[in-house]
């Protein structure tokens, strides 16, 4: 339906996110939330993607395939909790500091097949 | 059991000057000569030795937020060696007890950083450590003051000294550091602190006057206002007078005794200063010498702090804490060829030797402000070798001796007056009963020096030192880790004053009243000195 | 029983008035914690891992002994994690890496390492969180998140209290945000500037520049007008007592520590005008602790080795994520941290490569790659011990409960006397 859709990935933490931490990361809840994109609602219409749908996102680093959720952010923006599957995306440069990209990292989305592949990268 | 044969015992308390004497050691004690030694008996030769007790460090910085703060900003100066100024809680104990020193009082914590500061003097090897709380800008203080309600003030200090598990009182910049809170500071005794419409005049005399009403071992340690300044003498002076016929420990006295209005007319009024202190004799002091190189400056005084950073433009720390303090933290070098330096050095050697009671006048660097404590053999060099102090005056930048007395200074002292200065006058002054002397009761703690030419090598490593009874440094190096125990006081107080405490910490704190006194789990080694 | 004033060691905000009913070795209720601080009390006891070694379970013994016979002879090991245990656990792993010659590296490389770097290159303007429930008007949250992150923050100390010269609580202060995203942080603002990703080094930078007079000659900065920079750098200076809390906007982005040293240049020029202070947003419950224990038993914050000796610090060289990346090490152990949830997958695939012990007391994906699981008390609930809030001040951390398995403290102790002999 489209090209690819460049655009900057942020990650970073969420409530639900944190609870899994505590919880326990086996736990439906945690998965489920860190393996979420958020991303605009115009930028969900550009990829032709309705929201609880897979997107695919990837870089020089790897793909993942998320399901997106629609969250106030500026069109150029995604967002993914961290968690393994925004790990995929994150650079191991980390420019002799010890930290890696974690923010800020260029990435390429598309729509996935409606059955989506496993995320796992 | 062991015994110290053949030495040349130097031990002033007991009036014994360099008297060959043999000491006996056993539980951690210095015992009398048995007359039938039940255990095997080690025996150590101190032949062409001298015989000290242990050194005793009345100031110094050694654990705790700032300092560690300090380590955290300055990985560049950490560690063993020249030039080096930080040093972990580790290489802090070894460093000492290699001097012969093995009592070392912290000399600042906010009481609510308290707990941190002992778990860290925890890790310190082999010393005897206290530390001293800070009251001087506590809300709690200036409300006693402002109410003029001295019985409250006693219960309060006692109830600080308790909660932080305290040694002493300690006062930094009284009202100074409140007020730098709010970007201002305070230059005269006489200056308001802000919302609390009291001065640093009524908040020093009346801690005083609660300190000596509560008995405690030591004076209250004073750090006064205008640290550093051009000038600052004046207000050293008014102090001493504020405080005439009463018993004050003026810290790093060295940054005080400061004449001139600006860097161009710099000079010592050490003279004057020095003076005064003589005439005063419940007034002991510390001296805080400064040591050319580099060095890193940390104290409560954070208002001075901020001036130190606008005149260098090197890194600054600053933190407040609420309630109760701030600190600041900036590097600093001490050049030779700097006139200011130069004469900052000169004016700390004036003062060990104008004034002239050697039990009121302590060897300090004010570690690491104005030098690390590993250059106190230094110090005690420039202190007995004359030809020494004026080799090296003439490296230094000639303005300074028109405007210092120290070339006129004839004044060399001797290992007995270095004794006093270095253990037996500290000992005296923070009431540590069992330190300081090698009389029968005392802690066993000994440092043995083998006799030489240079006194800065011998003071460097010692032959042998003992701590409670036990070998721990053999030729300047550790034989044995042991582990000190921490001295705090207690006094006894009104339980109502919980209560006072309790209502403001709640309204106006952020840590549950019950989990802010540090707990018994912090001190696993102390001992307590009880007040009357 | 009730215990009351319980320290809650899920995030740096250190909330220290939590209430529990205790009956028996169970918590059975939690009173005023936030949400994460209550499931962490409640779910303590489970999942359970059991000690493991190649997913067979073993008893605990075995598998200390297991873990002592990889770092032994282990050529390039590092220990990693430290935050959510306390100084007590951290000062063991330090002797332990000092007696194998290990590099030991804490969550702080991937979390404010670079503010401390930065710390390292300006200093810092700080307070403790009661100065700026006392006294900050003005309150700058830049590039964090603390509605998710630390969610009492704003309670306890950052906005609604009344403070002893804020009488007006909420009202006595002015809240701005600035963030890539309408944060729910953003929410409570009363301004918020959404920056251009990687725009805070300019955008601070910025504001340093309109302090010294000298205007940048644009009308947008970072995707923000310029006049509303010009605002916020006067309302800075107007404050009574002003404080920026910063976060992983700042640490992440490029630039990393540059950003955070921008940050701190401001904060420090603004004690030209007034009083002003920055406090990094730190995450973990004793991440802050991490740095402190360090400091005084190495010298160094993080990013330690110890293979010739004596302590030596380097960011980018003796970082967990640099050590793995480059696939250095032979052998990591783990402490309180879940590093295969939360590194590259480069650095990942070289965890999953080489033996790793996992100390934890929940089944996490680290325990899951590991070779030795080694179940541990949970520190602040089974196991006491020192914290420090993210202002530094210093907190004890009670034992609530009792379990069966020692604390961390204990197991590298364990583990350290094995590797002596």
């Amino acid at each position: 339906m489209c090209a690819k859709v460049q655009a900057t990935m942020i990650t970073g933490r969420t409530s639900k996110q944190g609870l899994g931490l505590v919880t326990g990361k086996a736990t439906k809840q945690y998965r489920q939330e860190v393996e979420t994109v958020e991303l605009s609602a115009a930028l969900l219409a550009r990829l032709g993607v309705q929201e609880g749908e897979r997107v695919e996102i990837s870089n020089r680093w790897g793909t993942v395939t998320l399901v997106a959720r629609v969250a106030e952010l500026p069109e150029y923006l995604v967002f993914i909790p961290y968690g393994p599957w925004a790990n995929v995306l994150v650079g191991d440069d980390t420019g002799g500091t010890g930290m890696p990209s974690y923010k800020g990292v260029p990435v390429a989305l598309q729509p996935a097949g409606k059955r989506g592949g496993s995320g796992e990268g | 059991m062991i015994k110290i044969i053949n030495g040349e015992v130097y031990d002033p308390l007991n009036k014994i000057a360099g008297e060959i004497r043999e000491i006996w050691v056993e539980g951690g004690k210095i015992i009398n000569p048995p007359t039938k030694p039940r255990t095997p008996v080690e025996v150590i030769d101190a032949a062409g030795m001298l015989v000290m007790p242990g050194g005793v460090d009345i100031h110094s910085h050694i654990a705790g937020s700032k300092v560690n703060a300090g380590r955290v900003m300055r990985p560049e100066v950490h560690g063993w060696g020249e030039g080096r100024s930080l040093y972990t809680a580790e290489e802090t104990g070894h460093l000492y007890a290699r001097m012969g020193y093995t009592t070392v009082m912290e000399a600042a914590v906010a009481p609510l950083k308290a707990r941190h500061t002992h778990e860290e003097l925890n890790h310190i090897p082999v010393l005897d450590k206290g530390c001293y709380t800070l009251m001087g800008n506590n809300h709690l203080v200036l409300d006693c003051v402002r109410r003029k309600d001295l019985n409250t003030l006693k219960n309060v200090v006692a109830w600080l000294l308790s909660a932080s598990r305290g040694m002493a009182l300690k006062v930094v910049n009284a009202g100074g550091v409140e007020n730098w809170k709010r970007g201002g500071n305070v230059r005269s005794l006489d200056d308001s602190v802000v919302e609390w419409g009291v001065t640093p005049r009524e908040i020093i005399t009346m801690l005083v006057e609660a300190n000596e009403a509560l008995g405690l071992p030591h004076s209250v340690h004073l750090h006064c206002h205008n640290l550093g300044l051009p000038g600052n003498y004046r207000s050293t002076l008014e102090t001493l007078q504020a405080l005439e016929g009463r018993r004050v420990h003026l810290t790093h006295l060295q940054f005080y005794s400061y004449g001139g209005k600006g860097q161009a007319d710099f000079c010592s009024r050490a003279q004057e200063v020095a003076e005064e202190v003589n005439a005063q004799p419940l007034v002991t002091v510390d001296v805080g010498q400064v040591i050319f190189g580099d060095v890193t400056t940390m104290t409560a005084d954070a208002p001075a702090q901020y001036g130190l950073y606008r005149i260098t433009g090197n890194r600054w720390i600053s933190t407040d804490v609420n309630m109760e303090s701030g600190a600041g933290i900036v590097p600093l070098a001490f050049r030779p060829r700097s006139p200011v330096n130069s004469i900052q050095w000169a004016v700390g050697l004036e003062l060990f030797l104008l004034i002239e009671d050697p039990w009121r006048v302590f060897l300090t660097t004010d570690h690491p402000n104005a030098g690390p404590f590993t250059m106190y053999p230094q110090v005690i060099k420039l202190l007995m070798d004359r030809d020494y102090r004026e080799e090296m005056m003439g490296s230094l930048h000639p303005k300074t001796f028109k405007r210092t007395t120290l070339a006129e200074i004839r004044r060399e002292y001797t290992l007995s007056e270095i004794a006093v200065i270095t253990r037996a006058g500290p000992a005296r002054a923070l009431g540590l009963k069992d330190k300081g002397h090698l009389g029968v009761g005392a802690d066993a703690d000994i440092a043995i020096y083998r006799k030489g030419n240079d006194w800065e090598e011998v003071f460097s490593r010692a032959a042998y030192v003992l701590k409670a009874g036990e070998l721990v440094i053999k030729d300047g190096e550790m034989v044995r880790g042991t582990w000190g125990k921490t001295f705090r006081v207690d006094t006894p107080r009104d339980p109502r004053v919980e209560k006072v405490v309790k209502d403001k910490y709640q309204r106006w704190g952020t840590v549950s009243f019950d989990n802010y006194g540090v707990e018994d789990a912090y001190l696993p080694r102390e001992e307590v000195i009880r007040c009357r | 029983m009730r215990v009351n004033n319980v320290v809650c060691m899920f995030c740096g905000a250190l909330c220290d008035d939590l209430e529990l009913v205790v009956e028996g070795d169970r918590i059975t209720e939690v009173r005023k914690g936030c949400a994460i601080g209550k499931k962490k009390f409640l779910h303590y006891q489970e999942p359970v891992l059991s000690p493991m070694v190649d997913g067979k379970v073993v008893d605990l013994e075995e598998a200390i002994q297991v873990a002592v016979d990889i770092l032994s002879s282990s050529r390039y090991p590092l220990i990693y994690g430290l935050s959510s245990t306390t100084c007590e656990g951290q000062v063991a792993a330090v002797r332990l890496a000092k007696a194998i010659g290990a590099n030991i590296d804490s969550t702080s490389s991937v979390c404010h390492g670079p503010s401390t770097i930065a710390k390292q290159i300006v200093g810092v303007s700080t307070a403790t969180l009661g100065e700026v429930k006392n006294r900050a008007d003005l309150v700058i949250f830049w590039g964090c998140n603390p509605a998710a992150s630390h969610p009492r923050h704003f309670n306890r100390y950052s906005v609604l209290p009344k403070g002893q010269f804020i009488p007006g609580g909420r009202e006595g202060r002015r809240v701005v945000v600035v963030d890539v995203r309408p944060t729910p942080t953003a929410r409570i603002a009363d301004t918020f500037l959404q920056v251009t990703p990687g725009g805070d080094y300019e955008a601070l930078s910025t504001l340093r520049a309109l302090l010294k007079k000298i205007p940048p000659d644009r009308e947008e900065v970072a995707g923000i007008p310029l006049a509303r920079w010009e605002e916020l750098a006067e309302a800075c200076k107007a404050a009574r007592y002003g404080i920026l809390f910063f976060g992983m906007g700042l640490t992440m982005s490029r630039g990393r520590y540059m950003n955070v040293v921008a940050a701190l240049s401001l904060v420090r020029d603004l004690n030209a005008f007034t009083r002003f202070g920055a406090i990094a947003m730190r995450g973990h419950g004793n991440v802050t602790g991490s740095e402190q224990a360090l400091a005084w038993t190495t010298g160094y914050p993080f990013a330690v080795n110890f293979s010739r000796g004596t302590p030596r610090y380097s960011p980018g060289e003796f970082t967990a994520v640099d050590l793995l990346a480059r696939g250095e090490v032979d052998a990591v152990l783990v402490i309180a941290s879940d590093p295969a949830a939360h590194f590259p997958a480069a650095a990942v695939r070289h965890l999953e490569q080489v033996p790793v012990i996992a100390l934890d007391p929940h089944p996490t994906v680290t325990t899951s790659v590991a070779k030795v699981v080694i179940p541990c008390a949970v520190s602040g609930i089974s196991a006491a011990g020192t914290a420090y809030r993210m202002d530094g001040v210093p907190l004890r951390a009670k034992k609530v409960i009792s379990v069966a398995y020692p604390s961390d403290a204990e197991i590298l102790a364990s583990i350290s006397e094995g590797v002596k002999q």
